[in-house]
């Protein structure tokens, strides 16, 4: 059963899209991307969204996260539109993700990309410091201390892939974006982000947002948002 | 101060870019350090010599501007050149001219073997002859006697060649009669002094066209009795020299000297005489321009292979802007981290630089000067007078290549690092570095950290 995704903002409305559409203009033709989607995200919600490739999810992704802005639309956040916010203050402060392709520092250990995030966001140091809250969370995603303090590139692409979400965790953030997180990652692993992601929206009130191919990750969320031709729809489960 | 800790984790990680930047650096500022501390070397060595020569302005007859037609020189009221001896620049000074006189009784000229006949000899009236350039560079010597200064300027005193007061028998303190140039007013006159010219009794003086032996020195006074140099009421010359404190003083001089003189200057020229300066000065001019063009070139090539370094180190970096940028890092801090990492190296590198381009300077440069002295001693030992009779101009000699004595070249100098010049050398490099960061980085930060995220994916 599916439905046209757009809801009214209640109390626990956290992130709208409304109106939403974006444009890639090319050398020689322009290609919508988004049309027209009018959306809002809750706290405490996880959030998948499924759709073919190329049907625009890692734009709408890159939108709702505030790495772009929309050609045509308005993003709001708290009812604050983006721009009012400013997109780097937003993703300093409200958002994180977690890409596909890690985006990690190259240059630094497992340990320092976390720790560095969380000077980054500001992010208030916990009970023992940051470096032990991003060594909590390494562990807690299976990357033992050898691993945390290795360079990044000295990784496989699956403890990469992890090293990427400690780093979105540990910037506790209101709203959390992930590209195909599990993509990488076996099967026990991946249950293990999910299993993380659920308990993000369920303990921490957090708004968790996950772009995937996976229906079975889908079936694990709260709700599943499917993209096509431009458009958002929500499946709701059963 | 989160960047820091991220230049610093970046220098480390990128260990061999960073020696490569660091070895670049490295080169281009010892060479262009090197440029400047020759420079500045031969800039002091040159103050030094200038000062040690002191400086001369000489005023004299402006030849070109006399044009064809004229038949007398110009001349210019002692009065006058009195006032511009006083001004504050200049040390002592001294004027002169030419004009004939004849010595009386059974004087013989040098080399004429008869009596003086009614040609005379040249007798330069001079205000004080001590200050005569042939004097100063200790060509001519006084052998006896005194030199003819202000203090005898009212008397009637002459310094005779040592081959003249041989010839007719003079020492100090002699009277001789002497014939002014129109042949009717005589004086007495007392030999004051003897000097030695040595130029050879053959070799005529090229401004008078007698034998040097035979030229005599008279005092102003003394001239003005025999009815010369004394027209329209006052005492007249057409030579002068001014000896003033400081070389660097000329330009000063002659703007007061023509604004005091005025127009009584139409027809002279005002010429500074630094001949021994440059002869001195030849070798340490000629390293500085080889050193000044070597550094322009390096300094040059290497900012630009520096830029080029730095360009493709920002542009290899985009990924990481676009991650920082996506944590909702400020721009300002990354194109701080990126100056920081290259402001670091950078000074490292002059540091370094800084701690023996000196050394390696002073034995460079000192080689360079040793064979660029070696070859100007060599010019000048080899210079030779034109034949007999000749003004050399036929064989391609000019007056002015005759070497000056007592001015050889200078063949050492000390290289000494001055703060102000490594400051200057730091502050150009980090300048560049910093340039050669901060376009590239701004043009890459101009994009949203989604496209340099996707772009090329």
């Amino acid at each position: 059963m599916t439905t046209t995704a757009t809801q009214a903002s209640g109390p626990a409305a956290l992130l709208r899209l409304a109106g939403v559409s974006h444009v890639y203009a090319g050398q020689r033709r322009r290609t919508t991307v988004l049309k027209d989607i009018n959306y809002t995200f809750q706290r405490g919600t996880f959030y998948t969204v499924l759709g073919p490739s190329g049907s625009g999810k890692t734009t709408l992704l890159s939108l709702a996260s505030g790495l772009d802005a929309p050609t045509r639309g308005t993003v709001s956040f708290n009812g604050r539109n983006l721009a009012e916010i400013g997109l780097g203050r937003y993703r300093n402060r409200h958002a994180a993700t977690v890409f596909q392709q890690y985006n990690l520092l190259t240059y630094m250990t497992a340990l320092q990309n976390v720790t560095t995030a969380m000077e980054i966001t500001g992010v208030k140091p916990p009970q023992g410091g940051r470096r032990a809250r991003a060594l909590e969370l390494l562990a807690h995603l299976g990357l033992d201390r050898a691993e945390a303090t290795r360079n990044v590139q000295q990784l496989s692409g699956g403890q990469q892939q992890r090293v990427a979400i400690a780093r979105a965790l540990a910037c506790d953030v209101d709203i959390l974006f992930a590209d195909e997180p599990t993509g990488n990652l076996d099967e026990d692993t991946a249950q293990g982000i999910v299993d993380t992601f659920r308990d993000l929206a369920r303990t921490r009130n957090t708004c968790v947002v996950v772009v995937t191919h996976s229906q079975q990750l889908a079936t694990q969320s709260d709700r599943v948002l499917t993209l096509r031709k431009g458009k958002l729809t929500e499946q709701l489960n059963a | 101060m989160n960047f820091v800790k991220r230049a610093g984790f970046s220098l480390w990680a990128r260990r061999g870019r960073t020696l490569t930047t660091f070895a670049t650096f490295l080169v281009i500022s010892v060479m262009v350090l090197a440029g400047v501390l020759v420079n500045a070397a031969t800039g002091r060595a040159e103050q030094a010599a200038t000062r040690s020569v002191g400086a001369e302005v000489n005023l004299g007859v402006d030849l070109e501007g006399l044009g064809g037609g004229a038949l007398q020189a110009p001349r210019i009221a002692t009065d006058t050149l009195d006032r511009l001896g006083r001004l504050p620049q200049v040390q002592k000074y001294t004027y002169w001219m030419y004009d004939r006189v004849i010595f009386r009784g059974d004087s013989r000229l040098v080399g004429a073997g008869a009596p003086m006949g009614p040609g005379g000899t040249a007798g330069i009236s001079v205000l004080d002859s001590s200050l005569l350039a042939d004097f100063r560079s200790g060509s001519f010597k006084l052998l006896s006697g005194h030199h003819l200064t202000t203090a005898d300027k009212k008397a009637n005193n002459i310094l005779v060649e040592e081959r003249f007061a041989r010839e007719n028998g003079l020492r100090v303190g002699d009277e001789v009669e002497v014939t002014g140039n129109d042949e009717q007013t005589t004086a007495d006159f007392t030999v004051a002094g003897i000097y030695r010219d040595p130029a050879p009794t053959d070799e005529l003086d090229r401004d008078h066209g007698i034998s040097p032996a035979n030229r005599v020195y008279v005092t102003l006074g003394g001239m003005a009795a025999l009815g010369s140099g004394s027209e329209r009421g006052g005492t007249q010359v057409s030579e002068a020299a001014f000896l003033l404190d400081d070389a660097g003083a000329q330009d000063a001089f002659k703007d007061g000297a023509r604004r005091l003189a005025g127009s009584q200057l139409d027809g002279f020229t005002l010429d500074a005489n630094d001949k021994a300066v440059r002869q001195m000065t030849g070798p340490l001019q000629s390293i500085s321009s080889t050193a000044t063009l070597a550094m322009w070139l390096i300094g040059v090539a290497g900012a630009v292979v520096l830029a080029l370094l730095v360009n493709l180190a920002v542009k290899q970096r985009r990924r990481e802007y676009g991650v920082l940028l996506s944590l909702g890092e400020k721009k300002w801090k990354l194109i701080t981290q990126q100056a920081l990492e290259i402001a670091v190296v950078a000074a490292l590198a002059i540091g370094v630089g800084s701690l023996f381009a000196p050394n390696l300077t002073q034995s460079a440069g000192q080689r360079l000067l040793d064979r660029e002295a070696a070859t100007a001693q060599e010019k000048i030992d080899s210079w030779e007078p034109p034949a007999p009779g000749s003004t050399g101009l036929d064989q391609g000699l000019s007056p002015d290549d005759q070497p000056v004595d007592n001015a050889d070249p200078i063949d050492r100098i000390t290289v000494e690092p001055d703060p102000a010049d490594l400051a200057a050398v730091g502050g150009i490099g980090l300048g560049m570095a910093l340039l050669a960061t901060a376009v590239p980085a701004a043009a890459v930060l101009r994009l949203n950290p989604r496209t340099i995220l996707t772009k090329g994916k």
